[in-house]
């Protein structure tokens, strides 16, 4: 099971990674925020394992995010840029995904946040 | 005034080294022979005015073909010399130095001597003018050929200030044009078209935004290096995607052979031709007819590249909102990038059909741009 975080200023973002979530069993959707501050609480007090990102936000870009709560997690961003300069976060950041994407992108994502993570040992499984 | 001076000094210079000369010589050949430096002069003064005179008839009446007048001249100059030196030795001559015995005059010889020293001052001025106006004959063309060459290399250096100035020109309004659809705004709007698509479960609705996507973002932004190329790959890719969105709006009637024979693999084109020309066949040509579909072959064999196009003409063009990138564009760009014969457009057409022949021999030439060429220029002036 891969602990997810969806972090996007827009519902409809959240809302089709959702749907699409929703086809990978492997995936457990803990937490959704549209507001980056709520998010940053949540990760004080939760652990996730992968926590996908939007870049243009208010009050704090995607990457400034990861910045903030490197080790953490793993990362997704999530842009419709294309020309971002994401160099020093490369182990961060596993891959970075440009709206609008199909799902067939999204799952390739998973898969590779799948060999990256450790596989997990028991005690921080949640029962 | 310097130069005018400089002149008549050499002149003098040259005659007065010139009959010293005479003198000499006379004095060493000659048993008991005086200097007589006024002497000398009143016999030299009359070759002299000869020598400026004949020099002035020949640039008057030679210069311009004038032969009839040069002759008739040259008569009256021999003439008037005759009667100069007549004057000279008979009345001047005994003012001057009355003390000097003064010969007889002998009329056959002072005509035969006189015609003798005529003639030799009179050659003299010739060579001085031939020589004189050859020289200045190519030191003008010499000027002017410089001239000429400078004004070449000034036009040349205009002209590719122009055309920069009309790049310059095109990338403000393609930059203009780009912050007017931002394209972050744009895909973002896409991208909740998309969601709410898939939301409702409509993936053709989902797919179509998905190429509109695709397609407005490798036009607005395709990323080119540095030397202004993209993979062939992606350029397929997009040809693709034209097709699909094309297919899309038709629901699948329109009949097109697309066909990519060999492998594309690492090479690179400049972007945006392959694309212009398809979309030009979408505009242009017939696409409703199975035993006449719109062929677009594409053949790769290492760095050489053919794009074949063979269609049935459209009866009835409606005309679209050209978008200005017409088939010109399309070769200029060919031009600046591959060189005038790094490429090859070959077209065919009558009535019914149209064949377009693209064939670039090696994808991997460069040519200097003329940025490039331009601002060295610029940067050596």
């Amino acid at each position: 099971m891969i602990t997810c975080l969806f972090l996007d200023d827009e519902l409809h973002s959240i809302e089709l990674l959702e749907i699409y979530a929703s086809r990978m069993p492997q995936l457990h959707i803990a937490a959704t925020f549209t507001d980056p501050l709520l998010a940053a609480e949540a990760m004080k007090t939760q652990s996730f394992d992968l926590v996908f990102v939007d870049q243009q936000m208010p009050h704090i870009t995607g990457i400034d995010f990861i910045q903030q709560h490197r080790g953490q997690a793993k990362f997704v961003l999530t842009t419709a840029y294309t020309d971002l300069n994401t160099s020093g976060l490369e182990n961060d950041i596993i891959d970075y995904l440009v709206k609008p994407f199909p799902f067939s992108k999204f799952e390739a994502a998973i898969q590779k946040a799948a060999q990256w993570l450790p596989a997990k040992q028991d005690f921080t499984t949640p029962l | 005034m310097g130069l005018f001076k400089k002149k008549y000094l050499i002149h003098i210079i040259v005659w007065v080294t010139f009959q010293s000369i005479g003198i000499a010589s006379n004095y060493f050949r000659l048993q008991n022979y005086e200097v007589d430096l006024l002497d000398t002069f009143l016999t030299v003064f009359p070759n002299i005015v000869i020598f400026y005179l004949s020099f002035y008839l020949t640039f008057k009446f030679l210069n311009k073909q004038k032969w009839p007048f040069f002759l008739a001249a040259e008569v009256l100059l021999f003439i008037f010399y005759l009667g100069l030196f007549y004057i000279i030795g008979e009345y001047i001559s005994p003012l001057l130095n009355p003390s000097a015995e003064i010969p007889p005059l002998m009329l056959t010889s002072f005509i035969i001597d006189g015609l003798w020293s005529f003639l030799v001052y009179s050659f003299y001025s010739f060579g001085y003018y031939f020589a004189e106006t050859s020289i200045k004959k190519e030191r003008q063309l010499r000027i002017s050929e410089e001239a000429r060459f400078s004004l070449e290399q000034q036009q040349q250096l205009q002209k590719q200030e122009n055309l920069l100035l009309q790049q310059e020109k095109l990338q403000l309004e393609n930059d203009f044009l780009r912050s007017q659809i931002n394209p972050h705004t744009l895909h973002n709007i896409l991208n909740m078209l998309y969601s709410k698509s898939i939301k409702a479960d409509a993936p053709d609705l989902a797919d179509a935004i998905m190429l509109l996507s695709n397609l407005m973002r490798y036009s607005l932004e395709s990323a080119t290096d540095s030397n202004g190329r993209v993979p062939l790959e992606k350029e397929l890719e997009q040809i693709n995607n034209t097709i699909k969105m094309n297919q899309l709006r038709s629901s699948n009637k329109f009949h097109i052979d697309f066909k990519v024979t060999g492998d594309p693999g690492s090479a690179r084109v400049i972007p945006l031709i392959l694309i212009t020309l398809v979309e030009n066949a979408f505009k242009y040509a017939e696409l409703n007819e199975p035993a006449y579909p719109l062929q677009l072959h594409i053949t790769v064999v290492d760095t050489s590249f053919v794009f074949y196009m063979h269609n049935k003409k459209k009866t009835v063009v409606i005309h679209e909102t050209s978008h200005g990138i017409g088939i010109e564009n399309t070769r200029q760009r060919l031009k600046a990038a591959y060189g005038n014969d790094g490429y090859d457009i070959r077209i065919t057409q009558n009535d019914q059909y149209y064949t377009f022949h693209l064939t670039i021999h090696d994808l991997n030439k460069q040519v200097e741009t003329i940025h490039t060429a331009v601002k060295n220029e610029l940067a050596t002036t």
